[in-house]
């Protein structure tokens, strides 16, 4: 990667991570504000959002290092690990049922029987984290997720900005041999069996 | 007194707005720049809080769009940001909004700012 390129993917990182993390920091910060000053007797709910909060800040911290090492040019192992996508989306989906529910998204899953997927699993599940997160971050009404012949797909029914990260997200689950592509209301990976 | 609060993040924008509420304001939510633009004419409110990163229009755009309403020209305009770096902090600034907060902030530090531009 030549220097141009190095410093416009280190800017796309940190503007990706930097924005995301301290977002749900403040998301914690306003949550606790409202606890401090007795402002809400909803505690569970607000006990739920900062859970969540420090959720999307476990993701978007383990999603930096993988790709802060890649724009660096650490080789990716080239593991053979099972790997289960379907297991991996509905633990997100139900880690992040607040969200869902306060941005009142209708989640639909269909999912298809896959067959067995080896690959990178930190990398892979990495990744299908950092983008579930964007799709339902970015969803505000339907969200439909389904498998079949080895490829999930995430459909919102809105229309949203492509996340420049995207392009670098490509180029990692490439290396782990998952096929990502994108459109403004769609993502899909497939997965080689 | 009204404040318009625009921001994409939904949950941060709910609890701001709640904790703003509970202080007294009337608050207008927006989810993004256009809407913030569109309830900004209609409603008319007292404070702008606009976050600069918002799909389509963002917060820096919808700032310089409100400032050309003549009848918008001196109502406090506050960006919240997730970018902190001193570019980010400059073309803020330059849009004409009055003040520049970088997230993660305390609602706290939010109102006290409102309050001080409003006076």
């Amino acid at each position: 990667m030549d220097s141009e390129n190095l410093i416009r993917n280190l800017s796309i990182v940190r503007e990706y991570f930097s924005h995301n993390m301290r977002t749900s920091t403040a998301m914690v910060v306003a949550t606790v504000s409202i606890f401090k000053f007795g402002l809400s007797d909803d505690t569970d709910n607000m006990t739920d959002m900062i859970i969540e909060s420090s959720y999307f800040l476990d993701v978007y911290d383990k999603g930096m290092e993988v790709l802060f090492n890649f724009v660096l040019g650490k080789p990716i192992k080239n593991e053979q690990e099972k790997f289960d996508p379907v297991k991996i989306t509905g633990k997100v989906i139900e880690d992040l049922r607040c969200s869902i529910q306060e941005q009142n998204i209708k989640v639909s899953c269909i999912f298809d029987e896959m067959s067995p997927v080896k690959t990178n699993s930190y990398i892979a599940k990495t990744l299908l984290e950092l983008i579930l997160c964007e799709e339902i971050r970015k969803c505000n009404s339907e969200l439909s997720i389904h498998s079949r012949d080895n490829v999930l797909t995430m459909k919102k029914l809105n229309q949203t900005d492509i996340p420049e990260i995207y392009q670098i997200f490509n180029k990692i689950l490439a290396e782990v041999q998952i096929d990502f592509s994108y459109t403004a209301d769609s993502v899909s990976l497939r997965f080689k069996a | 007194m009204k404040i318009l609060i625009a921001d994409d993040e939904l949950r941060l924008r709910k609890v701001i707005a709640l904790y703003m509420t509970k202080c007294g304001y009337e608050i207008i939510e927006a989810g993004n720049g256009e809407a913030a633009v569109e309830l900004v004419k209609e409603h008319k409110p007292d404070a702008i809080v606009l976050d600069v990163m918002m799909p389509g229009l963002n917060g820096i755009e919808a700032a310089e769009t409100i400032r050309k309403i003549p009848e918008f020209a001196a109502t406090p305009i506050v960006l919240l940001t997730a970018n902190a770096s001193e570019n980010d902090v400059k073309k803020g600034l330059a849009t004409g909004a009055n003040k520049y907060i970088t997230k993660p902030f305390s609602p706290k530090e939010l109102v006290e700012t409102i309050e001080s531009l409003i006076k």
